[in-house]
């Protein structure tokens, strides 16, 4: 009689599982790959971004493509609190992202002189006022690079996002 | 047996848990849509889905609108998965697959070892009943909860978070039950309780965690917040209490309450020293400073400003005293001064329209902070007639004696402008005449900028309403003619037209969506507008089911835009209760159930018991809002009641009566302010047990079936029914009682009334009412039955007599009741403070046998004064009555209580 438990869990286990369905392996046109908060993203988007950024980077996966666009979902979220509709999309997450990440960043004289002491071989040698503002572009896309990466894991850790580009979740019927 | 068991059902598992490689999305077969299913959808309607994919605005797929339709469909906000294919087979079948968010249900908590209440978990918990179920927050939720409850006192406890799901088929299998399981573990005990910084015995009526006691930091935060309070409450100027420490059993609390200070004053007799202190901003600076001291001195000087006194000196001395700050403010007060006159060289404008923008004025008090918004005012007002190069400096202000001054503003008027040639560019060729009337500025017209500018906005918001939500106008101005008129010319830039889209509605758990659907006054492609999304949410605000409406639109496509509904619903069901006392009924209670939205339909039932020693009365009320499917409010109720009527002077039982009655009919508001009713009444009424003076027809004796249509009509412009201060609310309800709708009486009844309320000043509100009601025995009917008749007298008629005592009287003394009285009533509502008012009242009417013997001398007066104590539902109501028209036997006086305004 020990097994008794056994059995109760297998036959609900069976009862749940006969009322779920996996997906059909109907010819699909489009579904949901992921979600953040209340937005979806679509299969059919995910594979125009991937066709794209193929273009520029062949290796690229359909799983780093997706990242990316949850990325600038999270980002296009927080731009709208302040650049509402009509402004277009991509000019909503330039504009938060000078306002929030880039108008913070300064580099400093010090950093600029350190980077071109410690490349200055790599830098074939030239005078160093002829490469500062270079140098200093460079540095400061680091910065706002670094910050806005770690603005985007912040706001991942209070989002609710899912991704079903490999799995797809059971449908009950 | 273990092993066979699972040989048995792996497969199976395996089968159906296995899932299928990613499957990428393919162009539509473009074939005609045959048939759509859908499938793993419980909580909406397929149709409603179908209608967000816009899987039937054409017979084939649009990839485009597929995309666009399951985006719109997840902001519906119960989905997490969608999914769209063709039938391998027959791609003619469209499948839908969804998968739904999973919604909490139930949490059950199972507590070992202490007693915890299960309120408490659930407000520390992470994840709520009725939410959606967040599987990513559940290990966060754990922790959460373990950490409150070692806060409690319990740091070994621990927390297991599981989930089940129905499995009976047919069950929405989304509806989920979160298990929470907790082990409290062994509490922590307090051995002793240092205070550190002040003596224990000092701290000890807020601190009051004491050594044995159960280490529970909440409670320990909450009574060193009650600490602070009293220091802070006792003028420490930047109290510490806290930090605190736990170490070997041992709770160390830190308690430094700081400097303390006092203030004195010296010389105030206009102002108190309680008015004084709320001025003083050392507790909230949390310090005593020279700069605080200075702003301290001013404040108190516009104070007294206000008050009239502008030249006030305050001299202030600071100085310490056993450790702490003395501050001791000395006034010196003058004369209160006053404006003797106010007068305006060189405007050829009348000097009171011009005195109107003024607080300054003759007799007013003399407040030198207010000459500045006077100047202001007076100048916008120049402006505003087309006097734009006016100029009004600040006015000579000459003391005419030690308590007055008079001012005197010294104007150049400068040229008046006038509106020219008004043109506009842009519009319609159509709408000329329209966009002419909407600006409304005529040539010659005096240049008003005010007027200017609202043109533009009535012509913008004319543009909105259409569609056009870009549309710019600007105004170009000419100044260049000699005349002194003003060329305006309004460019209009309608720019792109847009229409409504589809609708989403998201939040309703209950609710169904065809109430929600046929709230919206728009259909799709309708022009857009904000005006008409407005309007919706307020008719969904209206609908008393929902505690908030947020409505969005979606991004544009297609010059469209969907619109989001999205709602929360409000807890649909109250409980109300309550108990009174009252000098005829005694002992009175009533309990009320309600409920508002019946079926997800915002149908509203509601069942009442009142209870007294003299009634009892039960009352089931049910409203459809939207009756055969139009905006018909129809309403049906049930009364059940059982009274004993007696006599007011000596107690004694003068009838009984029970009655069963029901009503049904409908409302329709046919304007904003009037709305019209029709009724059908049908009772049944025994009426036994009569003092024979009582008795006046053979319809008062015995049972008697009353079959009544009751039509009637209301306007009503009050501001707020519960508590106006303008408006009025008048009607006419007529009853007509006859055989023909098998009534075993014939009667024709009518009551007219008519309310005004006026406020007269912020504080003080003008109420007046007159009441008249006419009544006839029809055919073979001469009296009408005593449960027809009006009575009157009373808390909500004519006060400070008995209820119901005006009128014909049996012999014995008891009121029979007649067929016509009048009534009116007058208030001053003159409000004291926020919540408190008094409210001399004079009130007046009487009670007539028949219409003929109306007489206007028979007329009784009663005054008095009333009490008002303002809450949400109404003010709470106590009037003292005096009879102006007593007579022989009667009381002077009478005490009346009561919820809610006499009218």
């Amino acid at each position: 009689m020990r097994f008794r438990p056994v059995i109760k869990i297998m036959i609900v286990s069976l009862l749940v599982l006969a009322a779920v369905r996996v997906f059909a392996a109907d010819k699909t046109i489009d579904r949901i790959v992921a979600f953040v908060n209340d937005s979806a993203i679509l299969m059919s988007d995910l594979d125009a971004r991937y066709d794209q950024a193929r273009k520029l980077a062949p290796d690229v996966t359909r799983a780093q493509v997706l990242q990316t666009m949850i990325n600038r979902q999270l980002l296009l979220a927080q731009a709208r609190k302040i650049f509402p509709e009509p402004v277009e999309a991509d000019k909503a997450i330039d504009e938060f992202t000078d306002l929030k990440i880039r108008a913070f960043v300064r580099i400093q004289d010090e950093a600029v002189r350190n980077f071109y002491d410690e490349n200055k071989k790599q830098l074939g040698d030239v005078p160093f006022d002829s490469v500062k503002d270079r140098i200093e572009r460079l540095l400061e896309e680091k910065e706002i690079n670094r910050r806005l990466q770690s603005y985007l894991e912040s706001l991942r850790e209070n989002a609710y996002i899912k991704v079903f580009l490999d799995n797809t979740p059971a449908i009950f019927h | 047996m273990r092993h066979l068991i699972f040989k048995i059902f792996s497969p199976l598992i395996f089968i159906f848990m296995i899932h299928p490689a990613m499957l990428l999305a393919a162009t539509p077969a473009e074939v005609p849509i045959k048939q759509i299913k859908v499938e793993g959808l419980y909580t909406i309607s397929g149709d409603e889905l179908i209608y967000l994919l816009c899987l039937r605005d054409s017979n084939v797929i649009v990839p485009e609108n597929l995309n666009r339709g399951i985006k719109r469909a997840f902001k519906k906000g119960i989905f997490e998965y969608i999914s769209v294919g063709q039938d391998d087979k027959d791609p003619g079948i469209v499948i839908i697959s969804v998968r739904e968010k999973d919604r909490i249900k139930n949490i059950r908590f199972r507590v070992k070892g202490a007693s915890i209440s299960k309120g408490f978990l659930e407000d520390n918990l992470l994840l709520k009943k009725r939410g959606f179920m967040r599987y990513d927050l559940a290990h966060k939720a754990e922790s959460a909860l373990k950490e409150t409850l070692s806060g409690l006192g319990y740091p070994d406890a621990t927390v297991k978070l599981t989930t089940s799901r129905p499995v009976k088929a047919g069950k929405n299998p989304y509806l989920i039950t979160v298990n929470v399981s907790i082990e409290t573990g062994k509490p922590v005990f307090i051995k002793k309780v240092e205070v550190v910084g002040r003596p224990a015995g000092e701290v000890r009526k807020y601190l009051k965690i004491s050594a044995g006691g159960v280490y529970d930091q909440y409670k320990l935060r909450a009574q060193i917040n009650a600490l602070h309070a009293y220091y802070i409450k006792k003028n420490y100027l930047d109290p510490s209490v806290g930090p605190y420490s736990f170490s070997d059993g041992v709770l160390y609390i830190n308690v430094v309450p700081g400097q303390r200070y006092r203030v004195f004053f010296y010389g105030n007799h206009k102002l108190g020293e309680k008015a004084l202190t709320a001025l003083l901003p050392f507790s909230e600076a949390g310090a005593v400073r020279d700069d605080l001291i200075e702003e301290a001195v001013q404040k108190i000087k516009d104070a007294y400003a206000e008050k009239g006194h502008p030249y006030v000196q305050v001299a202030p001395v600071w100085s310490e005293q056993d450790g702490a700050d003395i501050v001791k403010f000395h006034i010196f007060e003058d004369g209160q001064i006053k404006v003797s006159s106010v007068s305006f060289a060189g405007s050829t404008l009348p000097a009171n329209s011009l005195e109107d923008f003024l607080a300054l004025r003759k007799g007013q008090l003399y407040n030198p902070d207010l000459i500045e918004t006077d100047r202001s005012n007076i100048q916008d007002f120049y402006a505003s007639l087309g006097y734009l190069d006016a100029s009004v400096p600040e006015p000579v202000v000459t003391p005419v004696s030690p308590q007055a001054v008079s001012i005197t503003y010294h104007i150049t008027e400068g040229r008046k402008y006038l509106a020219g040639q008004v043109d506009v560019t842009g519009e319609e060729p159509a709408l000329a005449g329209r966009i002419m009337g909407l600006i409304n500025i005529k040539p010659g017209d005096i240049y008003n900028e005010i007027d200017i500018t609202n043109a533009k906005y009535r012509v913008l918001e004319f543009y909105n309403d259409r569609g056009y939500a870009d549309c710019r106008v600007d105004i170009k101005r000419d100044f260049s003619g000699n005349n002194g008129k003003v060329k305006l010319v309004y460019t209009i830039e309608p720019g792109q037209k847009f229409f409504f889209g589809k609708n989403v509605v998201a939040g309703n758990v209950q609710t169904k969506l065809r109430v929600i659907k046929r709230e919206l006054l728009h259909k799709e492609g309708d022009p857009f507008s904000q005006k008409v999304l407005l309007k919706e949410r307020q008719r969904l605000y209206e609908l008393g089911i929902f505690q908030s409406v947020d409505v969005s639109e979606l991004p544009v496509y297609n010059a469209k835009f969907d619109t989001v509904y999205r709602v929360k619903e409000s807890k649909p069901g109250a409980v109300e209760i309550g108990a009174g006392y009252g000098e005829y009924e005694k002992y009175r209670g009533f309990l009320g159930l309600s409920y508002n939205n019946l079926f997800g339909m915002n149908r509203t039932g509601s069942a009442t018991l009142e209870a007294s020693s003299i009634e009892k009365r039960a009352i089931l009320s049910y409203l459809e809002p939207w009756f055969s499917g139009r905006e018909l409010p129809f309403r049906g109720t049930v009364l059940l009641e059982s009274r004993t009527q007696l006599n007011f002077d000596t107690r004694q039982i003068s009838y009984k009566l029970i009655r069963y009655s029901g009503s049904a009919g409908v409302e329709k508001k046919l304007t904003n302010n009037i709305k019209g009713e029709l009724y059908y009444e049908f009772s049944l009424v025994r009426t036994y047990d009569l003092v024979p003076g009582v008795v006046l027809s053979r319809e008062d004796v015995g049972t008697i079936a009353i079959s009544a249509i009751r039509p009637a009509l209301e306007y009503d412009t009050r501001d707020n029914p519960f508590d106006p201060r303008s408006g009025v609310l008048a009607g006419a309800t007529f009853k007509f009682a006859s055989a023909a709708f098998f009534s075993q009486t014939n009667f024709a009844k009518m009551v007219l009334r008519a309310a005004k309320y006026q406020a007269v000043s912020r504080r003080l509100v003008v109420a007046v009412d007159g009441r008249v009601g006419l009544a006839e025995g029809l055919g073979q009917t001469r009296e009408l039955p005593i449960v027809e008749r009006f009575f009157l007298g009373g808390r909500d008629s004519v006060r400070g007599y008995t209820q119901d005592s005006l009128g014909p009287i049996a012999a014995d003394g008891t009121p029979i009741g007649g067929n016509a009285f009048f009534a009116a009533n007058l208030e001053l509502r003159q409000a004291l403070t926020r919540s408190f008012s008094i409210v001399p009242f004079l009130d007046a009417g009487n009670v007539w046998p028949t219409i003929g013997r109306i007489r206007a001398l028979d007329i009784r007066f009663a005054t008095g004064l009333g009490v008002r104590f303002k809450t949400p539902v109404g003010p709470l109501r106590l009037d003292y009555g005096i009879k102006l028209s007593r007579r022989e036997g009667e009381s002077k006086t009478k005490i009346d209580f009561s919820i809610g305004h006499a009218f």
